[in-house]
């Protein structure tokens, strides 16, 4: 498929956020809410432009929470959009609906949000996405519980077929920390990790540890896309999206295989670097959806950034890290900063191509370059949905 | 008060209870499409390769080698709680299914991706035994 007459077609033009990390007593719904309400404020837009509302999957409503919709969102909103939508689970359709609802013209401004209170809720990571928790499948008696535990299932593969492991993922782990201390609003703001912490973390579903895993956050995120003519007109510099592709491959998690031509990975991002007209060696920095740290190692090597067998020497903070040649999700990522699902890595890319990341900003900070092309990656389920998309500075 | 942790029992929908049936008589059946002879897991109406709703159910050798697995230091449920570590791997049959399983019979630090291994039953609960698997070889070898 060509999607070339798509290329900067559309563009992302606001970026919600709202407190995160620790914040109590707050609904899923006020976090989504005021993410979006912040994303309309930010794009300079009335809140009744706004004739599409997509929100990501989201978790069973946890303490005395009420379920979110997006009913209740657009209610509080007070807007009346021409199409709603809500991920029942996690395939990562939203960018390509969105661009199917804005080329069809059905809307002219699609706003996506995510939101959630799990941290002071005490949803744990390791239960929120874990079906088998109540024996709800035909799985369950062999005691395989865990959405870790079926990334650490492909993970081990990847050890034994590719020399990854622990050496590697400590590397992820460590240098999306020193992002993080870079980002005030991180929930690992100046709380260094060092080898020893990784190291010493027990393992939970070996060869994962906690350490690999994101935690659970507090918080709402939320953006705008539209048209690159309407984007124009408002107030912040366009963020293109230059390049995208979507691919999924809806196995069991048990089929997956490590090494797979057709991984979800690999066609989006093919499908994104065709419509692009660019290659790996184009791209300025690398924001990766980071479920877990192996979910970095196994997206980017099937973006085709290096061989299987060569991880150990790419995940090195010179090339990764503050100051490195091709930084690796730049705001901390899900795992320092705070879990948005996709709208983390999304949102860190924009704002990188808006100039507006503090002492983080790519160009800015000592060692880097003004960032031109940033590839995000969105992924869902284990490693059986990927976004991947190519944003460029206008 | 009832202080007995009771095991988690498979949640037997229409589709896979040939394959439950199957296990009560400690015999792993997969499906086999009648039309094209692809072998499927897990069970569904149709085959996914050709979409023919005609099958037949064959009793797996239970061989195979270890394609991957993931050694659990942590209890998710408690009847699990006494397992620990215990050892869930991804079985790569013979006959062509991959398959979610546990090694059983040895240490987890024995565990290797490629052994060979063998299919062994453990009862649960209730005359119900579940497909488990034990290292045939030793060595390692595929």
């Amino acid at each position: 498929m060509d999607f070339q007459r798509l290329k900067k077609k559309y563009a992302v033009v606001g970026v919600g956020f709202t407190p995160q990390g620790k914040v109590p007593g707050r609904t899923a719904l006020s976090f989504h809410v005021e993410a979006c309400a912040n994303a309309i404020m930010d794009a300079g837009l009335r809140k009744e432009d706004i004739d599409g509302l997509f929100l990501y999957r989201h978790f069973s409503p946890i303490g005395n929470d009420y379920d979110t919709t997006a009913f209740t969102v657009a209610e509080q909103l007070g807007i009346r959009p021409f199409a709603l939508n809500q991920e029942y689970t996690c395939y990562r359709s939203w960018l390509t609906h969105a661009i199917g609802l804005l080329e069809a013209g059905f809307c002219r401004y699609v706003l996506v949000s995510y939101g959630d209170n799990g941290y002071s809720g005490r949803r744990s990571f390791v239960k929120e996405l874990d079906a088998s928790n109540n024996s709800t499948d035909e799985l369950a008696a062999f005691g395989d519980f865990s959405t870790l535990a079926k990334y650490a299932m492909v993970a081990r593969r990847a050890m034994f077929e590719d020399g990854t492991g622990p050496h590697v993922w400590k590397e992820i782990a460590l240098n999306q920390r020193r992002w993080a201390n870079l980002n005030p609003i991180a929930s690992t703001y100046k709380k260094h990790m060092t080898e020893e912490n990784y190291l010493n973390d027990p393992f939970v579903a070996e060869p994962f540890r906690m350490m690999d895993a994101v935690p659970v956050t507090d918080g709402g995120r939320a953006i705008i896309i539209t048209s690159a003519d309407r984007a124009k007109d408002l107030k912040n510099p366009p963020v293109y999206i230059r390049g995208l592709g979507e691919s999924n491959v809806p196995l069991s998690p048990f089929r997956l295989k490590n090494r797979d031509d057709r991984s979800a990975a690999a066609v989006a991002s093919a499908q994104a670097f065709r419509m692009a007209g660019i290659g790996p060696n184009d791209v300025d920095a690398c924001e990766i959806y980071d479920c877990f740290t192996f979910t970095v190692e196994h997206t980017l090597r099937d973006c085709g950034f290096f061989k299987p067998w060569e991880s150990k020497d790419w995940f090195k903070t010179e090339r990764i890290g503050p100051g490195g040649s091709m930084p690796v999700n730049t705001s901390g990522g899900m795992l320092s900063e705070a879990y948005f699902m996709g709208l983390t890595p999304v949102s860190e890319a924009v704002m990188q191509l808006m100039g507006r990341c503090g002492q983080r900003q790519l160009g800015v900070l000592s060692g880097t370059k003004t960032p031109h092309f940033i590839l995000c990656t969105d992924n869902g389920g284990v490693l059986q949905s990927n976004c991947t998309i190519i944003f460029e500075r206008s | 008060m009832n202080e007995t942790i009771c095991p988690l029992l498979p949640k037997i929908s229409y589709d896979v209870a040939p394959f439950w049936q199957g296990c009560r008589e400690r015999r792993l059946l997969f499906q086999r499409c009648s039309d094209c002879g692809h072998i499927r897991y897990p069970a569904s109406l149709v085959c996914p390769e050709c979409l023919s709703a005609t099958c037949e159910w064959i009793e797996s050798k239970g061989e195979g080698r270890i394609y991957s697995f993931v050694v659990f230091h942590r209890a998710f449920h408690q009847s699990m709680a006494g397992r620990i570590p215990y050892v869930v791997a991804v079985v790569e049959l013979d006959e062509g299914p991959s398959f979610l399983t546990n090694i059983v019979g040895c240490v987890s630090t024995q565990v290797r991706c490629d052994q060979r291994v063998q299919l062994k039953w453990e009862e649960v609960a209730d005359g119900l035994s579940l497909p488990v698997f034990g290292i045939s070889d030793w060595e390692g070898k595929a």
